[in-house]
């Protein structure tokens, strides 16, 4: 396994909001429908669901940083964090 | 102390990642900065004036060129003119090295806008000996390559850290650039021990070891906690000590950078942050 189609379906999970929320409700079937093989859909749906909110909340905050070119501040993750309570 | 350990000591470097913010702390205190390590991208286009400063840094120290945005550890081939970028800033610094990281940054026409760990297996093995190959006979020498910190675990993967870290580094033939507090926080957050991640690496293979600091986050829920390698905070003690124990089992000399992204403390505190890294590089020579 690890194909420019899982990096590519990762890429979109780590950046689009909608896209995630998606495959966090039917993981395999998500993956599947993005061109991943039963074999990667099998195994992305066991992936670590906290760790990759985590990530992509962090992703998130360094691309928000590099646009604004601002430099990364503490207690931003608070921030981030209570979005999600 | 053996002949052997009296001379890494010797050799031994220490230094830190050339910030603005830190820029009249380092200038005053060169003295006391064995090497400075640069971002690459900052100066990919950076005016003339930018540059001539670069240049004339280069020539006072050390200077090595951190890549950020390459995405070598990747199954999808690396785009050449980023590493062309490098090559000709590598040409106008004269920098000593360059180092990049094991990481994919952009897939399908998404950019993730950071360092995010591939699946690690064969593939991503192979497709990251691959791109290094590419990255070096472009750029005209090796790159170091760095271990990430990754939050989440990556998916479909077949090798461990440790594992996937020495095929590509033994693969590419190319030294790795250790970054301690990236380990301590993934051993961490995987339940890992951090000493015994550390030695399965490829010690001997070393070149360079970043140090930096991060704090802790709580889960979505609340169910646990998770530690960020954010570079906002000083080095934890326990990083320190993973530096012990490698000076004490890689028996080439190191170059130490610290790194420091932000919340910056007082220039006396970086200094002592420095003080500590050669001290522990110490112990572990005359351990």
């Amino acid at each position: 396994m690890s194909s420019p189609a899982l990096e590519a379906y990762l890429a979109v999970l780590y950046t689009d909001e909608a896209k995630r929320h998606a495959f966090l409700q039917a993981p395999q079937a998500q993956a599947l429908l993005h061109g991943l093989s039963p074999q990667e859909a099998e195994a992305m749906a066991a992936i670590d669901r906290t760790g990759l909110r985590m990530a992509a909340a962090s992703f998130q905050h360094k691309r928000a940083a590099h646009a604004g070119h601002a430099r990364p501040r503490p207690g931003w993750w608070r921030r981030w964090m209570e979005r999600w309570r | 102390m053996v002949a052997a350990a009296v001379a890494a000591v010797a050799a031994d470097r220490v230094g830190l990642g050339w910030r603005g913010e830190l820029a009249a702390g380092i200038l005053s205190n060169l003295a006391h900065i064995d090497v400075l390590e640069v971002i690459a991208d900052d100066y990919y286009r950076a005016p003339r004036a930018s540059m001539d400063a670069l240049c004339s840094l280069a020539r006072q120290v050390p200077v090595s060129l951190h890549g950020v945005g390459m995405g070598l550890a990747s199954t999808i081939p690396a785009e050449p003119r980023r590493l062309h970028a490098m090559a000709r800033l590598m040409q106008r610094v004269q920098a000593e090295s360059w180092s990049e990281h094991l990481s994919f940054v952009r897939a399908g026409g998404v950019e993730i806008g950071h360092l995010a760990a591939p699946p690690r297996t064969p593939a991503s093995v192979a497709g990251a000996v691959a791109n290094i190959a590419l990255a070096s006979r472009i750029v005209g020498s090796a790159p170091l390559m760095e271990n990430i910190a990754t939050l989440v675990a990556p998916p479909a993967s077949t090798l461990d850290e440790a594992q996937w870290l020495a095929q590509i580094i033994d693969g590419a033939q190319v030294p790795l650039l250790l970054d301690l507090h990236n380990l301590y926080a993934n051993a961490v957050n995987s339940g890992q021990d951090p000493q015994a991640m550390l030695l399965r690496l490829p010690l001997a293979r070393v070149g360079a070891v970043h140090l930096s600091g991060g704090h802790w986050v709580e889960e979505p829920g609340g169910a646990g906690r998770r530690l960020l390698d954010d570079h906002l905070h000083d080095v934890p003690p326990e990083v320190f000590a993973l530096l012990t124990v490698l000076a004490r089992h890689a028996p080439q000399p190191l170059t130490v950078i610290l790194e420091r992204d932000g919340n910056y403390p007082s220039f006396e505190q970086v200094l002592d942050q420095l003080a500590l890294a050669r001290a522990a590089l110490r112990a572990g020579r005359t351990a």
